[in-house]
């Protein structure tokens, strides 16, 4: 790099707006379409779960009779999944917060999700509570044979088990997340 | 008719976004991301978030300072979800050794690239000012951009000034 470019910042400034390949409108156009095709496939992935999480507790309360099981496994996959979609959504892009309010707002939503997340971690302690609560009852009052009532419970609790692994899998990148933001603001605020 | 409408005026405003700013996004991008396929990835997103919010544009700031702002907060998204970036590393203000060689920065090319490389291995907090400067905005458009005073632009744009011509001599 010649001596005229290290020491004028006008030519440095040129030099550097010269440097930008064109976006077109069918750029874009590709780049909305990836971005639609893959939340379609974690729709997909998320859809998959809570009807494997439906689909096991409609076969504990109708092809075994532990309704109560199918109920609250039920009840979990369902608000689960609520939580899920509810801690998705995407910030608006807005043009009138600057930088380190950006950081600020994103540290804040690091915040709810980790809220929500708590509350999926309390719902699943909860939900495994009621399931071992439920299969020491059967297993107590039940005519079925207690390998049956076991597999049942044990049904349950892997469906409720995945979801708290998954839960725990956010956190670890929520965590990493708050990590980097707070770095950020860190080093950016005067 | 009225759907056909508004297409037609989405289309020509994001055709105008492309016109005006995409070059800047796109700059913008590749100073926060090395890698190109990435880079051109994020630049797009920027735009795309730039003509979302262009209808809530109220000209409380120029046009491209509000660019710059979507363009910045799409890149703090960015920068805490990339699942594959390696920890951030921050340089010391003394200029560490760690930027690329002058054997890697003979690799790289055009005199463009080199500057933008060094640029990368500056620290965030000058480097954020540093590229405003070299986009051509205004310090208060600086201060106004990324949320910080005029003095403390002042101040880092100094510094980041001193620091890139230093770090492109070391370079020559």
């Amino acid at each position: 790099m010649n001596e005229k470019i290290a020491s004028d910042w006008n030519d440095l400034a040129k030099l550097w707006q010269a440097e930008a390949a064109a976006v077109s409108v069918d750029d874009i156009d590709a780049h909305l379409r990836r971005h639609r095709r893959q939340m379609r496939l974690v729709t997909l992935a998320e859809l998959a779960g809570v009807g494997l999480g439906v689909a096991a507790a409609g076969w504990l309360a109708i092809f075994l009779p532990y309704r109560w099981l199918g109920v609250v496994v039920a009840i979990f996959a369902l608000v689960s999944a609520t939580v899920v979609v509810r801690t998705r959504r995407e910030l608006a892009p807005s043009g009138s917060v600057d930088l380190l309010q950006s950081l600020k707002d994103s540290l804040d939503r690091e915040d709810w999700i980790a809220e929500q997340l708590r509350f999926g971690r309390a719902l699943s302690f909860v939900a495994l509570f009621a399931i071992v609560m439920a299969t020491a009852s059967q297993l107590r009052h039940a005519s079925l044979t207690s390998s049956v009532t076991l597999i049942a419970g044990a049904v349950a609790a892997v469906c409720v088990l995945a979801a708290l692994v998954w839960n725990l899998v956010l956190v670890r990148r929520a965590n990493t997340r708050r990590k980097r933001l707070e770095y950020l603001k860190d080093r950016l605020k005067p | 008719m009225t759907i056909l409408l508004s297409m037609a005026e989405a289309d020509s405003s994001l055709e105008k976004i492309l016109r005006d700013h995409s070059a800047l996004a796109q700059r913008l991008a590749s100073s926060h991301e090395s890698n190109p396929e990435v880079a051109r990835d994020l630049a797009q997103e920027i735009l795309v978030a730039v003509w979302r919010a262009w209808p809530a544009f109220r000209h409380q700031c120029s046009e491209r300072t509000y660019v710059a702002r979507i363009a910045h907060n799409r890149i703090v998204t960015h920068i805490s979800r990339a699942v594959r970036q390696p920890a951030l590393i921050e340089l010391s203000e003394d200029l560490a050794a760690s930027a690329p060689t002058p054997e890697e920065l003979a690799i790289q090319g055009d005199e463009s690239r080199r500057l933008l490389a060094v640029v990368r291995t500056l620290p965030i907090a000058y480097r954020e000012v540093a590229i405003l400067l070299l986009e051509g905005f205004s310090p208060a458009e600086i201060a106004d951009t990324l949320g910080i005073s005029p003095n403390a632009v002042a101040i880092r744009g100094t510094r980041a000034r001193d620091m890139l011509r230093a770090l492109l001599e070391v370079r020559r």
